[in-house]
């Protein structure tokens, strides 16, 4: 797959991967072959017929084989007297592909027309303008004016499928298929199928609707069109008031790529981004609404000192007085938090001499992009060197020493104790200080409850299942009153004799770590697809999760 | 299902003058480029029949707009001329 082979493109000369497609090859090039069916995670159909391009190959000739050549001594290229769709030919040696052509054009122009034929054109009420390919195309490939004038057809509109989370418009698709090859090929089982013939022809479900996939959204955003919509962000924000920022999912190890789309410290929708190391094109479900715990109810938004809400520079100075006042104190560290935050506790814990506690949490890996731990960064704890091997699933032992007087103090760091094997008697046994996202009757029975930011409101660094390192950025803003956890862990460093600058900028923070910790990259620079670091020191260390989308199915 | 619109729109007397040239335009559109060869099956025809006869197609349509295609409703009226 590595080998290139020269190709020229639309006059230009490039050198691509053998084996590549021409639509893909063209990108490479720097040149757009408008397609609808084509998916680079899904197996060609070569039904749409947009990506028609002209392709000529070196002519030889068929007695002696050897290469014709033009009167002026160059190579002659023997084009194809019909046109190809790019979607479906692999480029080769020597490969001519002529994209701007007037036959080229004139067969956008008409693949173009026919689907608008029976489209009802109502793009100022359709959901997905703005980011409609139809759209784009007819505004750049198309002929801008239809010579249709006979009555259209109608097709169902505001079809409720999924269990209703998804809206089908049959009027506005391009019977790309890709809905329906992404079912049959992601999902595992036939879900959307098209239904009559010719204009009538439309898609559909019967039956199963897909509704109890975890899955089954991913055809929202490989739909090029209006005709699926998701009905939760239907007619909320229209996608060009929105800005696009990279974000991880933290909902499980898999470390899925996310673009969050925000206006106005508002996040709208979370769909995937593209990472073919990681997710391909796809996301979970249950990963596009975790943004709901920034607007949520069980939010804590503000500091408390003895269950009493106060100012965060009070319940700061009080947290730094608790953790203080005894030396026999422990840590209970996140794997939910990214890798900086992780860093500056542990070098909290080492200043203040603390036993470090973590907790796992674990549900079912269904083999594809949730995973059986349900923590974004349980690898970070381990390359943070605040623990040695993988945790229990509660705090038991955190409970008996405390029962048993060898614990007074613990921070705690968005874990609800009080779930997790800890009682409301071993509160009055210990000062804690818990430092969370969520509001919880830990964060109500500790002595001092920081409110802290959440993972959408702060940059960071997350170690995937793979040993991944990938980052994200910062989103929205938190709350008023509600700080990173960085500033507040460097609050509590400082406190412990050391000096860091206060309010750490993120660069800083991971200049510093990277220089800490050998194996990640100078910077933790970790480009567009995340770096893979080495984990030989964390080989015998048993890991829950099993084989699934790029991780483990190479054995 | 364009064509066969279109086709039918002059034969209930509803032509325009442009509609020959825009059959032909919409079988070169299809001719060629389908993955399905019906598509080139169904224009061929229309190809064929159009380029050969369209003066006749055009007779047709000018005497609806004058007023006389209109009237001629027998069994026959699928047939163009």
């Amino acid at each position: 797959m590595s080998d290139l082979v020269n190709i020229n493109i639309d006059g230009k000369p490039c050198a691509v991967p053998a084996g590549l497609n021409v639509i893909e090859a063209a990108k490479l090039a720097g040149v757009e072959i408008p397609h609808f069916c084509y998916h680079p995670n899904l197996q060609v159909a070569g039904s749409c017929r947009l990506c028609l391009v002209s392709i000529g190959t070196p002519a030889r000739d068929r007695a002696t084989g050897e290469p014709v050549l033009n009167p002026d001594g160059t190579q002659k290229i023997a084009f194809m007297p019909m046109l190809a769709i790019s979607c479906g030919t692999k480029v080769s040696e020597g490969m001519h592909v002529v994209t701007n052509s007037p036959q080229v054009k004139a067969a956008r122009e008409g693949v173009l027309e026919f689907l608008l034929l029976n489209h009802p054109l109502d793009c100022p009420i359709c959901d997905k303008a703005g980011e409609c390919k139809l759209q784009e195309y007819s505004e750049n490939f198309g002929r801008g004016r239809s010579r249709y004038v006979e009555e259209k057809n109608a097709k169902p509109k505001k079809v409720p499928v999924a269990g209703g989370r998804i809206m089908l418009d049959a009027e506005r698709c391009v019977l790309c298929s890709r809905c329906i090859r992404f079912c049959r090929e992601i999902i595992g089982r036939d879900i959307f199928g098209f239904i009559r013939r010719g204009s009538k022809n439309e898609i559909s479900v019967y039956g199963d609707d897909g509704g109890d996939s975890n899955y089954i959204m991913n055809v929202v955003d490989g739909c090029p069109v209006g005709a699926l919509t998701e009905a939760a962000f239907r007619f909320k924000m229209r996608p060009w008031f929105m800005r696009v920022v990279n974000c991880v999912a933290p909902e499980s190890s898999a470390g899925v790529n996310t673009n969050v789309w925000v206006r106005e410290n508002t996040i709208y929708r979370i769909t995937p981004r593209a990472n073919p190391f990681v997710n391909d094109s796809w996301t979970s479900d249950s990963s596009r609404y975790e943004y709901k715990i920034v607007n949520s109810d069980l939010r804590l938004r503000r500091m408390r000192v003895d269950g009493a809400p106060c100012e965060p520079g009070y319940a700061l100075s009080r947290a730094v007085d608790v953790l203080k006042s005894d030396p026999r104190i422990a840590v209970v560290a996140s794997a939910r938090q990214p890798l900086e935050e992780q860093f500056l506790l542990a070098e909290f814990a080492s200043m203040a001499g603390a036993k470090v506690y973590a907790v796992s949490h674990l549900g079912e890996d269904d083999g594809f992009l949730v995973s059986a731990d349900r923590t974004p960064n349980m690898r970070g704890l381990f390359v943070s060197g605040l623990i040695k091997e993988y945790p229990k699933p509660d705090l038991s032992d955190l409970a008996a020493e405390i029962r048993m007087g060898n614990i007074k103090t613990v921070l705690c760091l968005c874990e609800d104790a009080t779930s997790l094997g800890l009682e409301e008697k071993d509160f009055k046994l210990a000062n804690f200080v818990y430092c969370g996202v969520n509001d919880s009757l830990t964060a109500r029975l500790a002595k001092v409850a920081l409110a802290i930011s959440s993972n959408f409101e702060h940059a960071g660094l997350f170690i995937n299942r793979q040993f991944r390192l990938q980052k994200f950025d910062k989103a929205v803003c938190a709350p008023k009153g509600v700080l990173d956890f960085s500033a507040i862990a460097v609050k509590f460093i400082n406190a412990f004799g050391a000096s860091l600058a206060e309010n750490p900028d993120i660069g800083q923070l991971r200049m510093r770590i990277s220089e800490m910790c050998p194996i990640l990259p100078k910077g933790c620079e970790t480009g567009e697809g995340g770096v893979v670091i080495d984990s030989s020191a964390f080989a015998s260390i048993k890991f829950p999760e099993t084989k699934s989308l790029h991780f483990l199915d190479n054995e | 299902m364009w064509i066969s619109r279109i086709t039918k729109r002059i034969c209930a007397g509803g032509g325009r003058l442009e509609d020959p040239d825009l059959l032909l335009s919409i079988a070169d559109g299809i001719c060629g480029r389908t993955v399905c060869a019906h598509g080139e099956g169904m224009a061929w025809p229309v190809q064929s029949n159009v380029s050969k006869f369209k003066d006749e197609y055009l007779a047709k349509i000018r005497r609806q707009l004058a007023g006389e295609g209109a009237s001629r409703l027998d069994n026959n009226s699928y047939r163009l001329i």
